[in-house]
C-alpha cells in the first residue's frame, strides 16, 4: 500500500462543510486570543505589585483562640512571590503613646500573581472582634 | 488453540503493565501530583475519572489490533486498561513508599486515582505500540479514521503530555515570568508545531488530504480546530488541577499557553501516532 492517503475509503478529498465551520470557529477562536495578547503588549512594561489585604471571615478556632480568614489581592502588573501578610491586633487609641499592640500574626502567602487574589488565614488568641485588625503587606519576592 | 490463545491473552496483559509502567513514570515522579492526591477538589476528579471511561473504549477501538472489534470488546478492553492502569499506579506508588497503609484512605485513593487516567492510557497504548499484533489493520483504521477521530487523537496526546507537567510549579513560574510577547511568540510556535508535524512533514498518516489542496485549507480545516482541541485539553486539565484558582482571564489565558506546548507537541504526535 504505498499511497496512503488518496484512496482511503473514509477521505473522499473535499473538504465538508462541517470542517468549514469547525475550522472558521477555530481560527476565530485563536484571532481572539491573539488579540488579547496583542492589547496586553500595547500597554507596555509592568507596574510593581499593588498589594490590599482585607479579612474575609472571623470564626473561632476548635482548638482555642480564633481564625482571621484573609484575601491578599494584587492590583498591580508583577506578581508578587513569598509574601508576607502582618495582622496586629490593636487596642483603642486611648493615649499619647498611641494604639497598643495586643497580638500579632504573620503569615506568607507563596504566589500572588498580577491582577490576582489569594487567600489564607491568620491564628490569634485574643478575639479579633473585640480589637482594631490591622491587616498588611510587609514584603514580597518578585519571580 | 487454546493454550496459545491464553498465552496470547496473558502476553497481551503484560504488555500493557509494561505500557502503562512507561506512560504512568513521569507523573509518578512528581510531587505535586502527591499532594494533589489529597486536595484536588474531588468533584473534579471524579469527572476526570468517569470521562475517561470513553476516551479509553475509543483509544481501544482505534489501537486495537484485531481486524474487526465490536463494541463489547473496545469496552472491555478499555475497561481492563482501566484496571491495569490503577492497579500500576497503586503498586508503584506503595513501592516508592508514596502510599502506606498508615495514610488516610482519601489520601491514598486520591494519590492512586489521579494517576490512573494516564496510566491505563499506557496499557491501551502498549499493544499498537509495544509491538504484538497485525499492524496492516492498525493502518487501515487509521486511513478510515475520519476527522473526529482525527481530533480525538489530537485531544489524547495533548491530554497526555500535558498531564505530566500541568500541576508542576514551573508551569507557574513560566507564566508569571512571561510577557504578553512571549506568550504571542510561545502562540505561533505551538501553532507551526501543530501545522508541521500534522502535514508538512512527510510521515506516514500524515498524507489524508490531497496534494492539491492549498495548504490555507488544511490550516483553517485542521491545524486551527488541532491547536483549539489542544489548548482546551489543557485548559481542562488545569482546571482539574485546580489551577485556575480565581477566574482571571489573563491566567486562564497566560496558563493555557504555557500548557499548550507541550499539549501541542502531544497533540501532533498523537496524530501521528495513533
Amino acid at each position: 500500500m504505498a499511497n496512503n492517503g488518496n484512496q482511503a475509503p473514509g477521505q473522499e478529498g473535499g473538504a465538508t462543510a462541517a470542517q468549514w465551520v469547525v475550522g472558521c470557529l477555530s481560527t476565530v477562536l485563536v484571532l481572539l486570543g491573539i488579540g488579547f495578547l496583542l492589547w496586553e503588549a500595547s500597554k507596555g512594561t509592568a507596574r510593581p505589585p499593588i498589594v490590599a489585604v482585607a479579612a474575609v471571615e472571623v470564626n473561632d478556632h476548635p482548638n482555642g483562640g480564633y481564625l482571621v480568614q484573609i484575601v491578599a489581592a494584587n492590583s498591580g502588573g508583577t506578581s508578587a512571590r513569598s509574601l508576607v501578610v502582618e495582622g496586629r491586633l490593636l487596642a483603642p487609641d486611648d493615649g499619647p503613646g498611641g494604639a497598643r499592640e495586643i497580638e500579632k500574626a504573620t503569615t506568607t502567602l507563596s504566589w500572588v500573581p498580577a491582577h490576582a487574589e489569594r487567600k489564607g488565614g491568620l491564628f490569634f488568641r485574643h478575639d479579633p472582634t473585640r480589637y482594631r485588625l490591622e491587616l498588611s503587606p510587609k514584603g514580597y519576592d518578585q519571580p | 488453540m487454546a493454550s496459545d490463545e491464553s498465552s496470547k491473552f496473558w502476553t497481551g496483559i503484560l504488555r500493557g503493565f509494561g505500557g502503562a509502567l512507561l506512560f504512568s513514570l513521569p507523573m509518578l515522579l512528581t510531587m505535586e501530583l502527591w499532594w494533589l492526591g489529597f486536595y484536588a477538589y474531588r468533584w473534579r476528579l471524579v469527572l476526570l475519572l468517569v470521562l475517561m471511561v470513553p476516551v479509553l473504549i475509543g483509544l481501544a477501538h482505534y489501537t486495537g489490533m484485531r481486524g474487526k472489534t465490536n463494541f463489547r470488546q473496545d469496552c472491555i478492553d478499555g475497561m481492563t486498561a482501566y484496571g491495569i492502569g490503577t492497579v500500576t499506579a497503586a503498586a508503584s506508588l506503595a513501592v516508592l513508599g508514596l502510599i502506606s497503609p498508615e495514610m488516610p484512605p482519601r489520601e491514598i485513593v486520591g494519590k492512586i486515582m489521579i494517576q490512573a487516567p494516564t496510566s491505563a492510557f499506557g496499557a491501551v497504548l502498549a499493544r499498537s505500540q509495544l509491538g504484538g499484533g497485525d499492524s496492516k489493520n492498525k493502518q487501515r483504521r487509521k486511513q478510515q479514521s475520519g476527522y473526529a477521530a482525527e481530533m480525538f487523537f489530537v485531544a489524547v496526546g495533548a491530554f497526555y503530555l500535558g498531564s505530566t507537567v500541568a500541576a508542576t510549579q514551573e508551569m507557574i513560574l513560566i507564566a508569571y515570568k512571561m510577557t504578553a510577547w512571549h506568550g504571542l511568540a510561545l502562540l505561533l510556535l505551538e501553532v507551526s508545531v501543530i501545522h508541521a508535524f500534522l502535514y508538512a512533514m512527510k510521515f506516514s498518516g500524515s498524507e489524508e488530504v490531497p496534494r492539491d489542496t492549498p495548504s490555507w485549507s488544511v490550516f483553517v480545516r485542521f491545524t486551527m480546530p488541532g491547536y483549539c482541541v489542544a489548548i482546551l485539553v489543557g485548559a481542562y486539565v488545569l482546571w482539574t488541577f485546580g489551577r485556575f484558582e480565581s477566574f482571571d482571564p489573563h491566567w486562564i489565558w497566560m496558563y493555557s499557553l504555557v500548557l499548550g506546548l507541550p499539549c501541542a507537541v502531544g497533540g501532533a504526535a498523537g496524530r501521528l501516532i495513533l
